[in-house]
């Protein structure tokens, strides 16, 4: 299994209260080349493995893997003794890792009342100040920290005078401490504003807290945004016949065209799990999605609009409700596809431009920078069908044709 | 069936206007279901004032209600949302939020009055959305927001990047 138990109860946490969805971690480990004994999927896991070109032309390659402890990030024993220090309806004396505590006392808090002088009135001021604060909860502290700045009343009323509602929102995804869920199952009433001064002193001092904010940040991204992408359309797709098109396709470093792969030997490139072919229509859009992880990019699949309104789907888009800013659906308006210019990479494509209706080039969709790009793709009247296959997330080899009776 | 729900009611505004409201439409303000339930038909005989909303802000408010009025009433609390935030807003509602400022606090402030929390979960978000990522001049633009720090104070705050917890 590529997980540990601990880091699969974290990815549970993460997204929870909907299910893991097991067959998509799978077919997306079963996607990334193993090297050095972690799968490279072109992300740096926090600095611990290093990539680097093994090729200027290629993509990144792990060539160091650091060795490194980390502490259990699911029993973090400092994390008790905080949630008991800022429970509001604690018990007397209870036991924490195996020993007895008394609560510590705390005072209350003692509200400053600053007078200001010379202040200028604006919406903000001038707002009843729960609405003020609600609004605050869906800022990241960085932003509350800047509106903060803006005028001497806010700067008084924030933070010292934000009510519980806005603390708890720093323990909610995806602010600062939504890594500790447990806030969500503790059964007890908590001072939230003490927690979060408490977890702030703390975290740096402790390795679990550290080691979990470490593996929460990787689930969020890329994984989190890997497993939001869903098959779009269907997967079985393919052309009813196939006998007067000529061909012309690129690929990445594909593995199984030397043979059977496997999993073991699997060490550079990409695999294909599937393909999809279909004819395309007088089209009204094109939409090509794309996600990016570390510096790279990869195509995740394409989507035809034809000019009747109906949709065919090839590869994965981002499903959901959820909206990953690191997964960009690019709409192409066009009736026709005279080619694409392609970005290519060992593991699959990377980014494309599309040869649209008199000849004219799309925007790049994805990182096409350093990368080899090839116009094989590109000289057609007019593309008629078109083959893609996928690995578990993205498009590994792309094959277009014309008709023979349109190309003379 | 539906006959009994499809009743008219009349809501006065701050401003003396009357304006002829769906019951179902109304009754997406707690407020207004409220007192409905509590006072029974002889409420519908009669206008209901709305002393703290203005006609040209009732209206508004009254068209998203419209839109809205068959969506499902929010679950009181709802426990499995609470673990996430986002300020995610449907295309129809940002639509609506695209009006001056003036109007866009006044649709919070009547909400929130209202008692019509979805209404006022969008206009929060709104005004989020139009903070997020900005610097504190930049804030300041937006809202018209007047610098009254003198140099000084504003050296100082610069300096304070840390939150302590007895400020």
């Amino acid at each position: 299994f590529p997980l540990h138990a601990q880091c699969y109860t974290l990815l549970e946490e993460f997204f929870y209260p909907t299910p893991v969805s097991v067959a998509r971690l799978e077919e997306l480990c079963r996607s990334c080349p193993e090297q050095l004994g972690s799968l490279n999927w072109g992300h740096d896991y926090g600095e611990i493995v290093q990539l680097q070109h093994n090729n200027p032309w290629d993509e990144l390659d792990i060539a160091t893997h650091q060795e490194c402890e980390l502490e259990d990030p699911l029993e973090i024993p400092e994390l008790a003794k905080i949630l008991y220090a800022v429970q509001l309806d604690r018990p007397m004396k209870t036991q924490i890792n195996g020993k007895w505590m008394l609560p510590k006392r705390i005072l209350p808090k003692r509200i400053l009342l600053k007078r200001i002088y010379e202040t200028v009135a604006n919406y903000f001021t001038k707002f009843p100040r729960e609405i003020l604060g609600y609004i605050m909860t869906y800022l990241p502290t960085d932003d509350v920290k800047a509106l903060s700045r803006t005028c001497k009343e806010l700067n008084v009323h924030i933070p010292s005078e934000l009510g519980p509602s806005f603390w708890f929102s720093r323990f909610q995804s995806p602010f600062e401490f939504d890594f500790i869920f447990e806030v969500h199952k503790f059964q007890g009433k908590l001072d939230w504003k003490s927690l979060y001064f408490e977890v702030a002193k703390t975290r740096s001092k402790s390795p679990g807290l550290e080691s979990r904010k470490y593996i929460w940040n990787i689930i969020r991204s890329p994984l989190s945004d890997l497993l939001s992408l869903r098959m779009n359309g269907d997967r079985e797709l393919q052309l009813p016949k196939k006998g007067k098109l000529r061909w012309k396709e690129v690929y990445g470093d594909l593995r199984q065209r030397e043979g059977r792969c496997r999993p073991r030997d699997f060490r550079r490139g990409c695999k294909r799990f599937h393909s999809q072919s279909t004819f395309i229509p007088t089209l009204r859009q094109v939409i090509v999605s794309a996600i990016f992880i570390g510096n790279a990019s990869y195509i995740t699949g394409l989507s035809f609009i034809s000019d009747k309104g109906l949709e065919i789907g090839l590869g994965y888009r981002a499903g959901g409700d959820k909206l990953s800013q690191n997964i960009t659906d690019q709409v192409i308006n066009t009736s026709s596809i005279k080619g694409f210019i392609v970005a290519l990479g060992s593991k699959g494509i990377q980014a494309l431009q599309l040869i649209i209706d008199h000849g004219e080039l799309s925007p790049w969709v994805g990182h096409s920078d350093g990368l080899l790009k090839t116009r094989r793709l590109a000289n057609f009247k007019h593309i008629a069908a078109l083959k893609a296959q996928f690995d578990g997330f993205k498009l590994v080899s792309l094959a277009v044709a014309e008709n023979r009776s349109s190309s003379t | 069936m539906a006959a009994e729900k499809s009743s008219i009611i009349t809501l006065q505004s701050n401003d003396g206007v009357s304006i002829d409201v769906d019951r179902q439409v109304a009754e997406r303000s707690m407020l207004i279901k409220n007192m409905m339930e509590d006072l029974g038909d002889e409420a519908i005989s009669t206008a209901v004032p709305i002393p703290n909303v203005n006609e040209s802000v009732l209206k508004k408010v009254i068209e998203w209600c419209e839109h809205h009025k068959n969506d499902p009433q929010p679950a009181q609390d709802d426990d499995s949302d609470s673990r996430k935030k986002t300020t995610d807003i449907e295309e129809w509602d940002q639509k609506f939020m695209q009006v001056d400022q003036e109007m866009l606090f006044e649709i919070i402030l009547a909400s929130n009055y209202l008692d019509i929390k979805p209404l006022l979960d969008v206009g929060c978000k709104t005004v989020a959305n139009m903070i997020k990522g900005k610097s504190p001049e930049e804030i300041r633009k937006t809202f018209n927001i007047t610098n009254d720090f003198t140099p000084e104070e504003e050296e100082q705050i610069r300096r304070e990047n840390e939150w302590a917890e007895d400020r």
